[in-house]
């Protein structure tokens, strides 16, 4: 295998001084996820502000029959109230949005909230527009406000202790460990990116190695010396695989910084203490190392068998929408998986990183999904060899 | 020393079916001589070559390329030949250095040998000024230089050359043809190919014309001329094909 090493050695010095492909696999996987986190915590800061602080403007129809409701209404500052007569002219001022939601209290429901029975009341909002659910939402909050009130009020008017409306007097205990929650957490997010980069990291490197020498006419010269078209593809295949691992590795610890910084922010407004466990994430970048050298064996046939770096890049589409499907249902699914999906390629890797990261040591799934990715991995190498031994595939015309 | 029997190679094309790219050639070629292929583009020039590189497998007859069989021992018949065509063939990312022990290494060299070899190399091909940046930033003329080193390294003692001049300015391909010259002063068997009339003629000891995947005539030049009762290899070389049909005025 000395041949394979030489090769090995090369491609890896080769890919070390390109900057394009150290860019992809080292540097975006690592700066990307701090990044979005970043965007995707100051947009969702920005959006609860203008939510809880916006002022709305209202339609009130007649609200004035139902004691309390106006006050309470007045007292919320994000809502801007106005009254109109006829439920025509606010539906036009609905459409034309001066007002986000109508509530219409109907003449008769002042005789029925005086004496104990349901009063009729009418919300109307626009289902389409953003503004008038959160409109619909605060008044649902006014109402229910009003509710609370007027049941205490007609409880006591005949005697009656209010834990007769209240059967429960629920407490919830979360039994899990702060560290626990941090594997949940984790395991939503990180199977899917770390998979991605497992990918993509590879891919620039791996078209390079087949596809790019038969474009720059390198690959004659390399089939014609001493070494073996097994050892050449061995060596090619390790150091995408090396590339591919490297990049899974940065992905990891770019989406680790960034989650444990947003950890720590969600434990100082007094949310639940979430910690990382760098254990189950060590245990988890295990998973990957058989994908890895799946992932590289089949960007290997695609690029041994494309022309040129063009034609490869129009053939690996179809395989990365394959990957990205599978990584995204590990989004969906649970960590409790039947057994079934642990001979599912991909699928297999992002549950088990699931799995290992919630703390779930679920052997036979574990055992399963570990053992049919590396027969995946070796068909997949093995397929990429006879690729690179056949001439028709290599001397396409 | 170089020895074709009937080599035949046919490939399965969607279009026009079963294509018969080199249909049983013979030819031999001795150490110290330089032989040429000389044809038109699509006679079969390069599939013959790919053949005698263990490029492509041949689908009938047989080829010893330094006593080994081209089909069933590629791997000591690649031992043995070095390898040129038109593309100079680098690596841009490295320097001539690496790019030379990198082809050193695949053929089994190491240690002092390959350092003295690549040394050596460095050295007479005058490579030495540039042997230290990276090959993309070369000039023709010294990826050229590095190109030879890379080919011999290994001493091959038949080295293939797939119509090298091709695209080349006059003077990287003179850099070439005395390459060539070389490797014959030096007992090396060379088998060249070219649709060049005048270079083929200027270099080659042996002759052979190909056409349609076959050899129609083959000898020295002095016996091609009497063969044909020409002086001039172009209307040597027409009168041995078959004049292309006048346009019609």
């Amino acid at each position: 295998m000395r041949a394979a090493r030489t090769v090995f050695l090369k491609e890896m010095r080769e890919m070390l001084r390109d900057r394009r492909s150290l860019l992809v696999a080292f540097i975006v996987p690592l700066l990307v996820m701090p990044v979005i986190f970043v965007i995707v915590t100051l947009t969702a800061k920005s959006r609860e502000r203008t939510d809880r602080e916006e002022v709305l403007p209202v339609a009130l129809i007649n609200t004035v029959a139902i004691p309390g409701l106006p006050e309470a209404i007045g007292q919320k500052t994000n809502l801007a109230p106005r009254s109109f007569a006829v439920r025509e002219d606010a539906e036009e001022a609905m459409r034309e949005q001066r007002v986000r939601a109508i509530l219409i209290v109907p003449v008769e429901a002042a005789g029925a909230f005086a004496e104990g029975r349901s009063a009729a009341a009418e919300l109307v909002y626009d289902g389409a527009s953003d503004k008038s659910r959160l409109a619909r939402d605060r008044i649902e909050d006014v109402l229910r406000q009003v509710e609370k009130a007027e049941q205490l009020r007609r409880l006591e008017a005949r005697g009656l202790n209010r834990t007769l409306l209240e059967p429960f007097d629920l407490k919830s205990t979360n039994l899990a460990t702060p560290r626990r929650t941090g594997g949940f957490v984790l395991g939503s997010i990180l199977p899917y990116f770390v998979i991605l980069w497992t990918v993509v990291g590879g891919m620039n490197a791996a078209f390079d190695l087949c596809a790019g020498e038969k474009e720059r006419g390198t690959m004659e010269t390399l089939l014609v010396s001493s070494a073996s078209r097994r050892q050449i593809i061995a060596g090619k295949v390790a150091a995408v695989w090396c590339l591919s691992l490297a990049s899974a590795l940065f992905s990891l610890i770019g989406l680790v910084v960034s989650l444990s910084g947003t950890f720590r922010a969600i434990a100082r407004v007094g949310g639940d203490e979430i910690e990382v466990s760098y254990g189950s994430i060590a245990a988890a970048l295990v998973t990957v190392v058989p994908l890895g050298l799946m992932m590289s064996s089949v960007l290997l046939v695609i690029s041994a068998i494309a022309r040129n770096l063009k034609e490869a890049q129009t053939y690996v589409f179809p395989v990365s929408m394959a990957v990205i499907v599978a990584a995204m249902l590990s989004t969906i699914l649970g960590q409790e998986n039947s057994l079934a999906l642990a001979a599912v390629p991909v699928l297999n890797t992002a549950l088990a990183m699931k799995q290992v990261l919630a703390g779930i040591f679920n052997l036979p799934f574990l055992g399963l999904a570990l053992a049919t990715s590396v027969v995946y991995a070796l068909l997949t190498l093995r397929l990429a060899v006879s690729m690179f031994e056949r001439e028709s595939v290599l001397f396409r015309a | 020393m170089i020895e074709a029997h009937d080599l035949s190679k046919e490939f399965r094309d969607r279009k026009r079916g079963v294509v018969r790219a080199v249909d049983g050639v013979t030819f031999s070629c001795r150490p110290g001589r330089i032989f040429g292929l000389l044809g038109a583009n699509g006679a079969g020039k390069t599939t013959t070559l790919r053949m005698l590189a263990t490029l492509l497998a041949p689908t009938g007859g047989r080829a010893l390329v330094a006593g080994h069989d081209v089909a069933t021992e590629p791997e000591k018949v690649r031992a043995k030949i070095g390898f040129m065509s038109n593309s100079m063939a680098l690596y841009g990312r490295l320097t001539p250095r690496e790019m030379i022990e990198y082809f050193g290494r695949l053929h089994g060299l190491d240690g002092a040998a390959l350092r003295a070899r690549v040394d050596r190399l460095i050295e007479e091909l005058g490579i030495g000024a540039f042997a230290r940046g990276r090959c993309d930033r070369l000039s023709t003329g010294q990826k050229q230089r590095v190109s030879i080193a890379r080919a011999i390294v290994h001493e091959p003692e038949v080295v293939i050359f797939d119509e090298p001049t091709n695209g080349l300015d006059v003077m990287t391909s003179r850099t070439i043809t005395g390459f060539i010259h070389r490797c014959r002063g030096e007992g090396r068997t060379v088998i060249f190919s070219s649709h060049i009339m005048s270079e083929v003629e200027r270099l080659c000891d042996e002759i052979a014309v190909v056409h349609g995947g076959r050899i129609v005539a083959h000898g020295t030049m002095d016996a091609l001329r009497a063969q044909t009762g020409r002086s001039q290899l172009e209307s040597v070389f027409l009168a041995l094909v078959g004049e292309p049909e006048e346009v019609a005025p």
